[in-house]
């Protein structure tokens, strides 16, 4: 047995009442590629993050080579030899690798830049892990794989104890995912650990010594990678069971098609997708993050643009070049961040109900009509039933379930005939998550065509009557009815379902 | 270990034209304008005028370089203009009343005391504060002017003459000391954006501010650092013009500020922060000069100049968007 470098031990930590990671314990040794895995928001990036005093924890102890440390900034955890590649790149785009690289701790003689020692330091890492790249080409025009590689290369020259890797291989190809396998198995050789985080199972399995699983901020297990299979570890990572906060399915399949998509693409090299909704019906999208479910819904709603397919709703074709476009058509967009898209935090309820319907209440065509406009938001106010003080009270004294009933209303005041729901729940507590599902299935009962993206997997299956799941912004698989399992929604989300039918991309 | 030479890397291909192209563009369209107008005219031929040229650019090369430094941050000061203007204001206020060499050190001293604590004002908001850049500098800009007219409410006053025999004096007969200076400057700002860590920290909060803070590098005094050397670099372009003046304006200093951001951008400085280089700044500031200089000769009033810099500036913020849309497209 390699020497344990480091214990995480009953690390809990809450984010404003909600409990992120309740007592779960992680240790790593020398020399291993540890393996992190768990479904979103298992509480896999909050561990990670406490370990490179991003935030620390409420509760628990860490343990460096036996000693207790507290880390204060990611200064303090990189001092202390701890080296996290974020998910979101950390580079001056408009800089060379070769300037990024040592930004902020240049070697300097007589106050300039010590150009060739900089140098020397960056050969000499590259030479070590084998890393093709040109120093000196301007980060802007590196491709995202690249530019992750050019990110690694930061934190090695910077020869960490441990370094961290959060979902590294989401943006590279294959050629890429061998070198950094490459360079992580060289450290581990080195006696350094190495902790990472993916979502692609073959990934897990080829690569990682340990994995510590991780369900809804709880330690599930630690083990061997080789005492697991692919079955055993999904069960690991997901097993529960579905509890009754959700409404009925729909009760009448089969009704009128009320949207039909046809052809759709969301990028050139995507597969088309063929869909439609019937009357009743909730569409749920599901894939892990970051494989185009969002941008899938805001193609929808004309925030991002698609590469063709036509779109008929209630029996008109139409063209979604713009959002505005989309609410003329009736197509309403509830977005995912309330308070950077959704509302006006600092302006009355009623200004933030009114203002997406303004239009339609007009006086003598030109002037906004007062009594309309009261009425519109106190239809809404008892429908969704929003508890607030008056509609004057500005939307940022509400809680997160009303603001999100407030964004809702403002939606729905346009009439939709289709409505996007982006993580709809996320934030909010649980007995307005319940409201709000139940709203959905009202309007769906009604006529409305819904679709939804969460990446709370349960919400799309306790929801859905049929799932789309996405995997590498490619709409893989459609599930109805009994389909529709947390095992298959995980199996099509991780692209192994692709590899069985020995269609894997690229070979 | 064998002692294997080490290469500093070289930008090649498309990474050279990503960060130079613009540059290049510059240095040889001013070269092309000077050439056209010398073959063009007798007037501007003639060595007056060129040794002219060079002198009345170096005050807005000077004022350009600074404002160059807060735009690589992405910033911007609006207060240049009026900075020059104390500068020149305050210097001629002294060496009006102290007529001698000791005067005129005074005056230096005193110029560029101003300069670093109205810069420092600035930085202190901005970098400190965090307030917006463009309101705290309208706001300087007229606190600056203000005190140049209660130093100086009329133009007027006069200057200690070994001044102007230090700026008259020319290497060889021919060379005139502007152009020592000029280089100089360049160099310096060339050095300090390229070859320092704080030229690199500039860059980089310029093009991305909570990077540049993830890395380590302290952005708050890398800001603040780029207003004070902004305002020192314009009072010194104030007392500049006193000199070649030989008198204070409280005016002298109003169409500098927008002078100063056109050069920047025409020199093919990025709006955004990050990109630029000092001799494309530099290069800018002739062109600006050039411009009014034709405008001159073919004896278009001074009104329609301003207003024909103001299209200038509009034309070369389009060219330089139109760049960076083709790049990421």
């Amino acid at each position: 047995m390699s020497e344990c470098i480091l214990q995480m031990e009953h690390i809990t930590k809450y984010f404003t009442g909600v409990t992120a990671l309740d007592d779960v314990n992680l240790s790593c040794r020398k020399g291993k590629i540890h393996v992190l895995a768990g479904e979103n928001g298992a509480g896999k990036s909050t561990i990670l993050k406490i370990l490179a005093g991003v935030y620390p924890p409420d509760k628990g102890t860490i343990r460096l080579r036996g000693k207790e440390v507290r880390f204060s900034s990611p200064l303090d955890a990189q001092k202390a030899g701890i080296a996290m590649v974020f998910q979101e790149l950390t580079q001056i785009n408009e800089l060379t690798i070769f300037e990024n690289v040592f930004l902020g701790s240049e070697p300097r003689r007589a106050g300039l830049i010590d150009r060739a020692k900089q140098m020397e330091l960056l050969q000499r890492c590259m030479d070590k892990y084998d890393l093709q790249l040109n120093p000196a080409t301007i980060v802007d025009r590196l491709s995202v794989g690249q530019k992750q590689l050019a990110e690694i290369l930061k934190t090695l020259v910077r020869d960490p104890e441990i370094l961290i890797l959060d979902e590294p291989t989401s943006a590279l190809t294959k050629e890429e995912v061998e070198i950094l396998f490459r360079i992580m198995r060289r450290l581990a050789d080195e006696g350094k650990a190495v902790i990472f985080i993916s979502h692609r199972m073959e990934e897990m399995f080829r690569i990682g010594d340990e994995v510590t699983i991780f369900k809804d901020g709880q330690f599930v297990d630690h083990c061997a990678v080789s005492e697991l299979t692919t079955d055993s570890l999904i069960r690991k990572m997901i097993g529960r069971t579905l509890q009754d906060v959700f409404p009925p399915h729909c009760a009448q399949p089969g009704g009128e098609t009320i949207l039909e998509v046809k052809g759709y693409k969301l990028s050139e090299s995507a597969l088309p997708v063929d869909f439609q909704v019937k009357k009743g019906e909730i569409i749920g999208i599901a894939g892990l993050a970051g494989h185009g479910q969002t941008e899938f819904i805001n193609s929808l709603s004309g925030l991002y643009r698609s590469h063709g397919g036509s779109i008929t709703l209630n029996g008109r074709a139409m063209h979604i070049s713009s959002s505005s476009a989309a609410v003329k058509n009736g197509i309403a967009l509830v977005p995912s961040d309330r308070k950077q898209e959704g509302l006006m935090l600092f302006q009355s309820i009623r200004n933030n109900i009114a203002i997406g319907s303004i239009d339609r209440r007009k006086r003598l065509g030109f002037l906004v009509d007062n009594r309309a406009e009261r009425k519109t938001v106190e239809e809404y106010r008892q429908l969704l039933k929003i508890k607030m003080a008056a509609p004057a009270q500005p939307a940022v004294e509400l809680s997160g379930g009303n603001q999100q009933k407030v964004v809702l209303a403002k939606e729905l005041a346009i009439q939709p005939a289709l409505i996007l729901f982006d993580e709809p729940t996320k934030g909010i507590d649980v007995g307005s998550k319940r409201e709000f599902y139940y709203i959905m299935r009202d309007l769906a009962d009604h006529g409305v065509a819904v679709i939804l993206y969460s990446s709370d997997l349960m919400e799309v299956i306790g929801l859905s009557d049929k799932v789309l799941v996405m995997y590498e912004n490619n709409v893989t698989a459609q599930l109805v009815g009994a389909e529709i399992t947390e095992e298959n929604i995980m199996r099509h989300a991780m692209g192994i379902s692709k590899k069985r039918e020995g269609s894997r991309h690229a070979e | 270990m064998p002692n294997k030479r080490i290469r500093v890397p070289r930008l090649r291909g498309a990474d050279y034209t990503y960060r130079y192209f613009h540059q290049w563009f510059i240095v040889v369209f001013m070269v092309l304008a000077i050439t056209v107008m010398c073959l063009a005219s007798s007037s501007f031929r003639s060595a007056y005028n060129l040794g002219n040229l060079m002198n009345t650019c170096f005050p807005l090369i000077l004022a350009a370089l600074g404002q160059f430094l807060v735009i690589l941050t992405a910033g911007i000061d609006l207060s240049v203009g009026s900075m020059l203007t104390l500068g020149n204001c305050l210097s001629v206020y002294i060496m009006t009343r102290i007529p001698t060499v000791p005067g005129l050190l005074l005056a230096l001293a005193a110029t560029v005391v101003c300069g670093l604590v109205c810069g420092a004002v600035n930085g202190l908001f901005i970098a400190k504060f965090r307030l917006p850049a463009i309101i705290v500098t309208i706001a300087t800009a007229a606190v600056f002017q203000g005190t140049a007219l209660v130093l100086l409410p009329d133009p007027g006053g006069s200057i200690v003459p070994a001044l102007k025999t230090f700026l008259k004096w020319k290497a060889f007969g021919l060379i005139p000391v502007t152009f020592f200076l000029t280089v100089l400057a360049i160099v310096l700002i060339l050095l300090l954006t390229n070859r320092t860590p704080l030229g690199r920290a500039l860059r980089a909060v310029g093009g991305n501010e909570s990077a540049a803070f993830g890395s380590g590098i302290k952005v708050a005094r890398v800001k603040f650092t780029a207003y004070v050397l902004s305002a020192l670099l314009a009072a010194l372009a104030g007392l500049y013009l006193s000199a070649r003046t030989s008198s204070g304006d409280p005016n002298i200093g109003s169409s500098y500020t927008i002078y100063s951001i056109s050069a920047t951008v025409v020199g093919g400085t990025m709006m955004t922060g990050a990109v630029g280089q000092a001799y494309g700044t530099a290069c800018g500031a002739v062109i600006i000069f050039l411009i009014n200089n034709i405008l001159n000769m073919l004896d278009v009033s001074a009104f329609y100049q301003y207003a024909i810099q103001g299209a200038v500036l509009i034309f070369a913020l389009m060219v330089g968007s139109l760049e960076t849309r083709r790049e990421r497209a």
